[in-house]
């Protein structure tokens, strides 16, 4: 009793040691999450012009967004995040299924898989901009290998609807496949051989392994990684904004054109941090922080099924 | 006394734009100034604002393109240049061309470096065969396009040679607009563009690809060019180094005319201007000490393919021997709309490109289309 009571003793002094630990992570979420977060929220209740100091304007910007629709901040809210939406919807499982396909295939140790694993991991280190390039290269017009490869002629991927649609993803997936596609290696290696041996001498093909033992042993990485992509595909603006700026306006609607490929992220870095528009933060954080409240729903969604799967 | 520079002189320019720094570093023993190049719209006159009146971090002086001088003043991020200017002689009004250009109510807010005007690239061989006469008063005619468009389309090379092809939507469109006259504001305050002008801006490119005399959509213009695949090709004086590289007798020419006798290019001037912050005396005669030299160098500037606005240098013999002087060969008026919300236009009308043309949306549509985003985001700024 004594001993323990010591022990407890000595533990209550060193309280602040594992806090010391997360001090230097602290810090830096703090200053650049948690902060500029407050202040992105502080934002959307003001009308600002970056310049002169915000004014406190209640729940103007969130009426003009849910229920003006003289704004154009109204629609390009809907447009943006049923864009955005289509876009998590279709590029997400393809950021899942394509990288847990090829880690499959790396871990049956085929032989060069070290070169194959590194040329898939490749595009994952490049910036979005060399991403761009490269791709906008391939896609072009006039002498793009794609079109010349296909012998599609004189095709613009960047305004026809739905091919930009399939272009900005093939985009999105090949970029984003070796990250994810590196974390399934590692929990595919984490599978004991002895259980997949075990199930071969019972007779099980490769996929009834597959779906039976690999699929079921791999639900938090793929929890993981769907929660992950899934975020980062609702923050999209690179890939479209670089690749047709938005695309063809395929609508008008109350005297607006809506182009095909704009995402909210796009309409909200026009809105707030575009100078030539003049620079409408309010705006732009109100549209933010509907974005941002979807996807910590998501997430909620997401963190509540992994935990309920562990 | 150190000067800290921030201009919008990204890529070749700002490659340029560090070697007169330098140059001016080397020679001021005493002065040191640092460029710092950014990105303009998203970058620069996002910054602006934001530091004006914080001497820690407002610049000593900035470049910015002319037409953004009375959203920069309104918002008090800039101020009138007298200061800078006072005392040196060289940086008076009658020392430059179009000097207006950098005034806003009434008050001279810049002293302009160049004019990066829209012009056009003309394949001189293609032109040789094809119709010689057109460039010989230096000045291209829609009308000019049109027949060139017909010669090619009877030797049957239509399809193969364009006679001309745009590389940047909206300066074209805007060069068509303000070579028919349009203007966003007659008194620089107050929204006044003209719906139909815009249209008929639109509308012009437009015919020219019903006729089969534009490229597709999506094509690469400059490559066309570069190709042998077009007579002409749309671009700006800043493009000269490029169209260098493709090893071709070309001409520079002003962008495509209505008038002959009123010869317009669109050009949003590159302007030396005075942040909003306080100077001492000795940072004032810093800065305007490098203003001076650079005007006193601008040849250098020049020669990087500008068309400056030094009269000394314009006017000069070496800067007629380059190429973009074939551009002044006219009595040439280098200008762009000025208003409080010009950028909201130049943006609006830029984010539309040839959106009618490839038929995506009728030209009423287009017109009206500009009109509601444009009245929009001026609303939102109010």
């Amino acid at each position: 009793m004594q001993e323990m009571k010591k022990k407890n003793r000595k533990r209550m002094r060193h309280w602040y040691v594992p806090f010391l630990f997360l001090l230097p992570h602290l810090i830096v979420f703090v200053c650049f999450n948690l902060f500029p977060s407050l202040a992105g929220i502080y934002a959307a209740f003001t009308k600002w012009d970056l310049g002169k100091a915000p004014q406190w304007i209640g729940l103007e910007n969130l009426k003009t967004i849910f229920t003006d629709q003289s704004s154009l901040f109204y629609w390009e809210l809907r447009w943006g995040l049923r864009n955005t939406c289509l876009f998590v919807l279709i590029a997400v499982p393809f950021r899942i299924i394509v990288p847990l396909l090829l880690a499959a295939a790396l871990n049956s140790k085929c032989p060069g898989y070290k070169l194959y694993q590194t040329i898939f991991y490749l595009p994952a280190l490049l910036s979005l901009s060399v991403v761009m390039g490269a791709w906008n290269y391939m896609f072009n017009t006039n002498y793009g290998i794609i079109n010349n490869f296909l012998g599609l002629g004189n095709l613009s991927w960047t305004k026809t609807v739905p091919l930009n649609w399939a272009a900005i993803i093939i985009i999105t997936v090949w970029w984003g496949t070796g990250s994810n596609m590196v974390i399934y290696q590692a929990a595919l290696a984490g599978i004991p051989a002895d259980i997949l041996e075990a199930s071969r001498v019972d007779g099980a093909n490769c996929v009834q392994r597959f779906f039976r033992i690999v699929l079921p042993a791999m639900k938090y990485p793929i929890s993981y990684t769907l929660a992950m992509s899934m975020i980062a595909e609702f923050n999209v603006w690179g890939q479209p904004g670089m690749f047709n700026k938005g695309g063809p306006v395929v609508e008008i609607v109350n005297g607006f054109a809506r182009n095909s490929n704009m995402m909210l992220m796009q309409y909200i870095r026009d809105a707030g941090f575009q100078g030539a528009y003049g620079s409408n933060p309010g705006i732009a954080s109100a549209m933010a922080l509907i974005l941002g409240c979807i996807m910590v729903v998501v997430s909620l969604i997401q963190v509540h099924l992994m935990q309920k799967n562990s | 006394m150190e000067v800290n520079f921030w201009s919008l002189f990204t890529g070749d320019d700002g490659v340029t734009m560090d070697a007169i720094v330098k140059q001016f570093n080397d020679e001021h023993p005493d002065i040191k100034v640092t460029h710092i190049a950014m990105e303009a719209t998203s970058d620069l006159y996002v910054k602006l604002p934001m530091v004006a009146g914080d001497d820690n971090q407002a610049p000593d002086l900035a470049v910015t393109h002319n037409n953004y001088i009375p959203y920069l003043a309104e918002k008090g991020a800039i101020q009138p240049i007298d200061p800078l200017v006072e005392g040196f002689d060289n940086l008076t009004r009658d020392h430059f061309n179009s000097v207006d250009m950098a005034d806003y109510d009434g008050k001279r807010y810049g002293v302009i470096l160049d004019f990066p005007s829209a012009v056009v690239y003309g394949n001189k061989a293609l032109i040789e065969q094809y119709y010689p006469e057109m460039i010989e008063d230096y000045v291209v005619t829609w009308d000019e396009i049109y027949e060139l468009g017909d010669r090619l389309a009877a030797d049957n090379v239509i399809d193969q040679i364009k006679p001309l092809v745009g590389s940047f939507a909206r300066n074209d469109v805007l060069q068509t607009f303000v070579t028919q006259g349009g203007t966003y504001s007659e008194d620089g305050k107050t929204l006044a563009l003209d719906k139909e002008i815009l249209k008929k801006a639109q509308g012009e490119w437009k015919n020219l690809y019903d006729k089969g005399y534009f490229m597709e959509e999506d094509s690469d213009a400059m490559g066309m060019f570069a190709m042998g695949e077009s007579v002409f090709v749309t671009g700006g004086t800043w493009n000269l180094n490029m169209v260098n590289t493709y090893g071709l007798d070309y001409i520079m020419l002003p962008c495509v005319q209505y008038d002959t006798n009123n010869v317009i290019t669109y050009a949003a001037a590159h302007t030396f201007v005075m942040p909003q912050r306080n100077y001492t005396d000795e940072k004032k005669q810093a800065v305007g000490e490098f203003i001076s030299w650079f005007e006193d160098h601008a040849m250098l500037w020049a020669e990087a393919g500008s068309i400056v606005a030094y009269k000394e240098v314009a006017e000069s013999e070496a800067f007629a021997n380059l190429p973009q002087a074939m551009v002044d060969k006219v009595d040439t008026r280098h200008w762009c709309p000025t208003f409080l919300y010009s950028s909201v236009c130049d943006a609006t009308i830029s984010s539309f490109g040839f959106q009618s043309v490839y038929g995506h949306m009728t030209l009423d549509e287009y017109a009206d289309a500009v009109m509601s985003k444009i009245e929009a985001e001026i609303e939102a700024q109010k």
